[in-house]
């Protein structure tokens, strides 16, 4: 690069979101030049910005929240609904309310806010009649003895690639997870 | 987390799915309320849609819980569960064409999005030139995001908002390499275009 000219779009994009775990080495001209940190800096506010806008937005959602989606999720696993298709009974939000969720951290507001309304007319839709959800069944104190974990990392993919088509089965065929992204 | 963290809690999660296996359902409330929070952000995340993420998050337990039989603890659970959300949410997106853009989903075009919590907000204290730039590259990063395609999206999203490295991608996707580096350069690009006036 010349060490005279400018940082490109492409080469600004790059120091911000390199397409390796490490940026390249730093372009000469980028430590001397005031305009081209300033725009590599606007970007990476801007994308740290939206990353903590959108961590935040779930991360502060009440427990109730939580609560509530995890008692529905429930619902819907004992339910055995089938989930290809769309999931009303296990759906904490009526689709023609969207309008109102312009705003993220509102809409999970006002998601919360109605949960129990219509978490519980999910449960009874459902015809479930699950108890109470409670929280976690299981705890670390039940972890009698830690043993390394019989591990293959290397089997992953193959594994996945295996209940990918164990999903594609026909007994599963109401399951939409497929082999590739 | 440490490797014998690591290991414990494969240990846990390989008693409990045993248990869930063998017919106690209300068990696999523990894979729920522990990743619930997880899989919704990384929905929330390539969607930007909060009730989609709610319904979505929901739809890949449902789908893991019926998948478990296959699932045989080579991987971890949250690997598998990944898997599922990016699966479901690609198929969302192919459901839901056409695609529409983050900002259509605003009425009004002069909104900034959310009141952001302070510590999150890294414009805070700066001069309001730069509040002012900061926010709108934001809104137009989150467009390109959802611009791309599912692959595209659910790679840039693991890499730059999860921070995780390529060989964990690697693991999550099944991709070789060359392919997630190709991913990651093209959602770059056009990530660019939508910037193309920022130099
Ligand atoms: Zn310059």
């Amino acid at each position: 690069m010349n060490p005279t000219r400018h940082l490109t779009p492409d080469e600004i994009v790059e120091r911000v979101f390199p397409a390796d775990d490490r940026a390249g080495a730093m372009p000469e001209h980028l430590a001397t030049c005031a305009d081209c940190q300033e725009s590599v800096a606007a970007l990476h506010d801007a994308w740290l910005l939206d990353r903590g806008a959108v961590s935040g937005a779930v991360d502060d959602l009440p427990s109730g929240f939580w609560e509530a989606q995890a008692a529905a999720t429930m619902a819907g696993v004992r339910a055995g609904a089938p989930v290809d298709a769309p999931v009303p009974e296990v759906g904490v939000f009526p689709p023609r309310m969207r309008g109102i969720l312009r705003h993220p951290a509102l809409a999970f507001s006002s998601l919360a806010a109605a949960l129990l309304l219509v978490g519980g007319l999910s449960l009874l839709r459902s015809g479930s009649t699950a108890p109470p959800v409670q929280t976690a069944t299981v705890t670390t104190s039940e972890v009698r003895e830690v043993t390394p974990a019989a591990v293959n990392d290397a089997s992953d993919d193959e594994l996945l690639v295996s209940v990918d088509r164990a999903l594609e089965d026909s007994s599963l065929a109401g399951l939409v997870v497929e082999e590739t992204l | 987390m440490s490797v014998d963290e690591r290991a414990a809690k494969r240990e846990l999660e390989s008693e409990i799915l045993t248990r869930v296996v063998a017919g106690d359902v209300d068990a696999f409330e523990y894979f729920v309320v522990t990743y619930q929070k997880r899989i919704t952000r990384f929905v929330y995340t390539l969607l930007r849609d909060p009730a989609d993420a709610d319904g979505i998050t929901q739809d890949v337990f449902v789908k893991a819980f019926r998948a478990l039989p296959e699932f045989k603890g080579q991987s971890a659970f949250e690997t598998w569960l990944t898997r599922i959300a990016i699966n479901a949410v690609r198929d969302h997106i192919r459901r839901r064409k056409p695609v529409v853009s983050f900002s259509e989903l605003r009425a009004d075009p002069d909104d900034d999005g959310p009141e952001l919590p302070a510590a999150f907000d890294p414009a805070d204290g700066t001069s309001p030139e730069r509040d002012l730039l900061s926010r709108d590259i934001r809104r137009r990063i989150a467009e390109a995001l959802v611009a791309l395609s599912p692959r595209q999206r659910a790679v840039f999203v693991m890499k730059h908002y999860e921070e995780k490295s390529i060989a964990e991608i690697k693991v999550v996707t099944g991709l070789d390499e060359g392919t997630i580096k190709s991913h990651l350069f093209r959602a770059a690009r056009k990530l660019r275009e939508r910037l193309e006036d920022l130099r």
